[in-house]
């Protein structure tokens, strides 16, 4: 029963938003059958990391697709921003 | 076969005395019971209280209630629940109580409920104390729910909330506030609690019937949607027809 999609897309998003090394807020969780997918983009690749282990501690009965990326650091431009 | 009359967003003021009344007149020939789903009243007043105890006060039938957020809207919930009691209707609020019927037992496990969202659309504990409190007080609320439908050992089992356990029952009201009027976490208690079925109000425009993702039925009664005095549900061998 309580592995209902909703219910184990409510669980990782307990589990993201609440893991003290995570806050993650921001990732799109989507469970079908024993497949849990997630996307979206968060804050690093060890925050990826911490949410894979996180998916596969809780379910691992389920096959954990990450689709997820880290945001990049890029170096600010050498000019003003350009709006247009 | 068991018969549950249920209503709920009846918003009785202080001038609706007598107004729904006569409507429950024909009530014990055609339900075994009757559950009230929240907002009773429009801005939970004493005197508001009055004329709802009034008009329920001759039905016949044993009248479960819960509150809903209208009730607490003069921060006189306990006063609101006091003066329905003295009438004899149950209000309940993470507490259960059983009706005997020609049919069978009938446990009803209660609470008013609160928001929080489905998923992915849903409020996460996190961040500052006052969105905590608001996902801590919508948890705490489904805790009691499932507290009180375990302990029922009953032919029935009836979850009654004035939010809403389903986000199907909420097709028909505007997506941004679907957090606002119901939560996964009530979802959750109802199946774990191994509801016959879940009955709610608050979604005036939402949708009559949808279930919870473990399968339980689920009926919105909200008044403004149903369009009468009050729906009536059969249950026969444990299970709702229709």
């Amino acid at each position: 029963m309580m592995d209902r999609p909703e219910y184990v897309e409510h669980r990782l998003i307990k589990a993201f938003a609440q893991d003290p090394q995570l806050g993650e807020l921001e990732v799109e969780i989507s469970a079908a059958g024993n497949v849990i997918r997630l996307t979206g983009r968060v804050a690093s690749e060890e925050h990826r990391r911490r949410m894979r282990e996180l998916a596969e501690d809780q379910f691992p009965d389920h096959e954990i697709v990450d689709d997820t990326e880290a945001v990049e650091m890029r170096p600010p431009p050498a000019d003003a921003e350009d709006t247009g | 076969m068991i018969r549950i009359a249920a209503v709920g967003d009846i918003h009785l003021g202080t001038e609706s005395r007598g107004k729904l009344a006569p409507a429950l007149a024909d009530l014990p020939d055609r339900s075994d019971l009757l559950l009230l789903a929240g907002d009773l009243t429009h801005v939970g007043s004493p005197e508001e209280a009055e004329v709802v105890a009034g008009e329920f006060t001759n039905v016949r039938v044993p009248v479960i209630a819960v509150l809903g957020n209208h009730d607490y809207q003069s921060d006189h919930a306990d006063t609101v629940t006091d003066i329905l009691t003295q009438v004899g209707i149950r209000v309940l609020e993470g507490t259960s109580t059983t009706v005997e019927t020609p049919g069978g037992t009938v446990g009803i496990a209660g609470t008013k409920g609160f928001g929080g969202g489905f998923p992915p659309a849903m409020a996460s504990c996190f961040g500052e104390p006052e969105m905590k409190a608001f996902v801590r007080t919508g948890e705490e609320a489904a805790r009691s729910l499932r507290s009180a439908l375990v302990e029922l050992d009953t032919d029935v089992r009836v979850a009654l909330t004035h939010y809403s356990p389903s986000r199907d029952t909420l097709e028909g009201e505007r997506p941004e506030i679907h957090a606002f009027l119901g939560s996964i976490a009530l979802a959750e208690a109802v199946d774990e609690g191994h509801s016959t079925v879940a009955i709610h109000g608050h979604a005036h425009v939402g949708s009559l019937a949808g279930s919870t993702p473990g399968g339980t039925p689920v009926r919105n009664v909200a008044m403004p949607l149903l369009g009468r005095a009050y729906a009536v549900f059969e249950i026969d061998d444990g299970h709702l027809i229709g």
